[in-house]
């Protein structure tokens, strides 16, 4: 049976560096998912995984069990995503992927049995470009909620805690977000 | 239930953050009602897109290079923050103070519970349509493990099929 987070926790606090290797392999794909999706930017994405981390390596001993480890992870991969948003919008940050009018693209489908599906693909990819688009077009606030919902799961409780905001605030966004998003991809899903 | 009452709910109720009587009442006015039941359907395809659309996203970066850049960056940064705030030279009586307070803190301080890591998958509502010639039925079940509730809805006079 795989230890428990906070049985790994407890085990880098005895300096045992490997445990927190563990945590890292745990959540990293977690994290990259909401980094990708606020930052819209793989390098960055990776930057914000790694910085998030290191972070949680450093501050550990903060942590006192009473949110889950992921929250509060999630809390300052939250807040490094915010941080970069901010130094970005001063500068000009280099997109995903750039199709020919300019816009971001989809990513490419990983290989898999929608290789052999055509259609299937060329609808994903469709729906993956206008998604992309109406994302975009989402406050980072909205993005983050969405991201924490749909792609994470997280309850309600756990985003206002991650986002350090209401409940209620949560759900009005998280209402807002989707209606935005059913706008944009109407006729398509 | 109206229209106007279970669209206000239809968040909470795809997200099953509603309270199982509410769940139940929703659910009965979508099973009745193609407009509110249509409304369900899209909401639960929209984040059932989302959530693959990023999946794969992320399925396409290469992850395998976080650790090892991790490491390194905890390398540099030596031990951990804590220990880099204690002061270089603590009083020899501060130092028994401290040893003191935290052996009482240890003492009184119960054994925090052990964190079982229960996400596996989404809280989310599923929604079964069961056909049944026994009458309209709504039932709720509640997936401790995985944080899923489901909830069947029969609609009545009609044939199993089974």
């Amino acid at each position: 049976m795989a230890p428990s987070d906070w049985d790994l926790v407890q085990r880098v606090r005895a300096g045992n560096r490997d445990a927190f290797r563990e945590l890292v392999e745990r959540y990293q794909a977690r994290i990259a998912a909401l980094a990708l999706g606020m930052l819209r930017n793989r390098e960055d994405a990776l930057d914000v995984v790694q910085e998030t981390f290191t972070r949680a390596y450093e501050s550990l001993d903060r942590f006192k069990g009473d949110a889950t480890f992921y929250t509060w992870v999630y809390r300052i991969a939250y807040n490094l995503c915010l941080d970069h948003q901010r130094r970005d919008a001063k500068r000009r940050s280099v997109p995903l992927e750039v199709d020919d009018r300019g816009e971001d693209a989809a990513l490419p489908l990983p290989d898999g049995p929608l290789q052999d599906l055509p259609f299937e693909r060329t609808r994903d990819a469709e729906i993956a470009e206008r998604l992309g688009a109406a994302m975009r077009e989402l406050t980072p606030e909205h993005r983050a909620v969405i991201l924490l919902r749909e792609v994470d799961g997280l309850s309600y409780a756990e985003i206002s805690a991650v986002l350090d905001c209401p409940k209620g605030t949560v759900m009005s966004r998280l209402h807002y977000a989707r209606r935005r998003l059913q706008e944009r991809l109407r006729g398509l899903l | 239930m109206t229209c106007a009452e279970a669209e206000q709910l239809l968040d909470s109720f795809v997200d099953a953050e509603l309270p199982g009587s509410m769940l139940l009442e929703v659910a009965r006015h979508a099973g009745s009602c193609p407009a509110c039941d249509q409304a369900v359907r899209e909401m639960t395809t929209l984040r059932e897109s989302v959530e693959r659309v990023v999946r794969r996203q992320v399925e396409g970066v290469d992850l395998s290079g976080v650790w090892p850049a991790v490491e390194r960056r905890i390398g540099r940064s030596g031990t951990r923050g804590v220990w880099r705030h204690v002061p270089r030279q603590l009083p020899v009586w501060g130092a028994v103070a401290a040893l003191a307070a935290g052996a009482l803190l240890w003492l009184r301080t119960p054994q925090p519970e052990t964190v079982r890591v229960t996400h596996a998958r989404p809280n989310q509502a599923v929604i079964e349509r069961l056909v049944s010639s026994e009458g309209a039925r709504v039932g709720i079940m509640k997936d401790r493990k995985y944080g899923t509730t489901l909830i069947m809805v029969s609609a009545p006079g009609e044939d199993t099929g089974q």
